[in-house]
């Protein structure tokens, strides 16, 4: 199974390691990943060498001094890793959204014929779909059963299968972002929240539609992303 | 109105058929003997189509100058409904004026409302305003003729407005938060247009 299509990161998760990593060179200095630009009193040189020295060592290219030893090679990558990841946690407020639930996940089946006066019909898909936010505040891993219900012909206007799974993932899209980008933490609501808002963006082009848990008995649901 | 379906019976009523303080998506609710119950009546109001179908026909006899579309038995709600579209809605697209017919399975009770519904093509848009009564002037003819006949045809009262929107603490029911939903929800249908 893949990871996750729909997922959420925000930085704010990767903001707190725990206060006792350390970065530890091969000549025994040491830095913590905490503050480490600002407290000296957290880098711990072999030799002592002056806070000045130290943050030549950091930022610099091998410009080092006095009777610290030379870098391990390599060490010029941590420091670039490090400075991108400080930027990262600087900008510790975006947040990024990923995932895109294709048209043909959704797959109408017709459970109501059409024929007869005045027959509407009606066809139904059912979804399986995961919204995963990995976030320590807010995590959320919820498995979504959801059932897309339209009529087959609403107003003598027919409902293309092509039509109903277009705007169901567009639907989909929309709510899983609105979903993931809030703090709920609580499957039942998350999912909830889900269909309610699939529902309220699909009913601005097909009157009528619901969108509900499963209730259509003896359909093959699909899942998102794929077992 | 009578007693029995005055907002607090109905109340009490729908609360033997959705559990208490549950959402949809615990377990625990379909497994709930309030679900059993509403899903057992279901089936059974579903089995027996006749009296259904003869009101279509009537309905279609008795105001002929209308659309009359089914909506079929779904699972979806404790109830049935039939949109009537007025003979100035000019179908598939533009403006869809239509009463709208629903009974509840749960109680010999029924609503009316109408509903206006703009469908652009094109654009693949629709959106619909939907009005309880009073209804305006030219869906009015339409719903005493509909009004009349659910009433001859299934003898179930009309509920007003004000039983309609009780709020119903404690149950959850379709896409709505618990303690969202109100009485028109539990008895008919979490889904007007």
């Amino acid at each position: 199974m893949k990871l996750v299509n729909y997922f959420l990161v925000p930085y704010h998760w990767v903001m707190a390691p725990p206060r006792d990593w350390w970065i530890r060179w091969g000549d025994g200095s040491a830095m913590r990943l905490l503050n480490w630009t600002n407290q000296a009193r957290d880098i711990v040189p072999p030799q002592q060498p002056s806070r000045r020295m130290m943050l030549d060592r950091d930022w610099g290219p091998c410009r080092l001094r006095g009777a610290v030893k030379q870098p391990l090679v390599g060490r010029n990558t941590w420091m670039r890793v490090l400075a991108v990841f400080s930027i990262l946690l600087w900008g510790a407020c975006a947040t990024f959204f990923g995932g895109h639930i294709p048209p043909s996940a959704f797959e109408f089946h017709d459970i109501v014929s059409q024929e007869g006066i005045g027959a509407s019909g009606w066809k139904v898909a059912q979804v399986n779909i995961l919204l995963s936010r990995a976030s320590q505040r807010r995590p959320l891993y919820a498995w979504c059963d959801v059932e897309i219900g339209v009529p087959i012909v609403s107003g003598k206007r027919a409902i293309s299968n092509e039509t109903a799974q277009r705007r169901a993932s567009q639907a989909a899209d929309e709510a899983a972002r609105v979903v993931l980008l809030g703090n709920e933490t609580v499957s039942a609501i998350a999912c909830n929240n889900f269909r309610q808002g699939m529902w309220r963006l699909l009913e601005m082009s097909i009157s009528g539609v619901r969108v509900t848990k499963f209730q259509t008995p003896d359909i093959e649901p699909k899942s998102f992303p794929d077992d | 109105m009578d007693e029995l379906f005055s907002a607090g019976a109905l109340v009490e009523l729908v609360r033997r058929y959705y559990p208490r303080g549950l959402y949809g998506d615990d377990p625990q609710y379909r497994e709930s003997k309030e679900y059993q119950r509403l899903r057992d009546l279901h089936r059974k109001i579903q089995e027996d189509d006749a009296t259904w179908q003869r009101f279509l026909q009537r309905v279609r006899e008795q105001i002929p100058e209308c659309t009359v579309y089914d909506m079929p038995g779904l699972p979806y709600d404790p109830s049935r409904r039939v949109r009537v579209y007025l003979p100035d809605s000019p179908l598939p697209t533009g403006e869809h004026k239509a009463v709208v017919a629903i009974t509840s399975i749960l109680a010999p009770v029924h609503i009316l409302h109408a509903s206006h519904e703009k469908v652009d093509l094109d654009e693949e848009l629709a959106t619909s305003q939907t009005w309880f009564p009073p209804f305006p002037p030219e869906f009015q003819p339409y719903e005493a003729k509909l009004d009349a006949l659910v009433r001859d045809s299934f003898g179930s009262v009309r509920l007003p407005n004000d039983v309609l929107f009780t709020p119903v603490q404690d149950l959850q029911i379709g896409n709505y938060a618990l303690g969202e939903g109100t009485l028109i929800h539990y008895l008919f249908t979490d889904n007007i247009w």
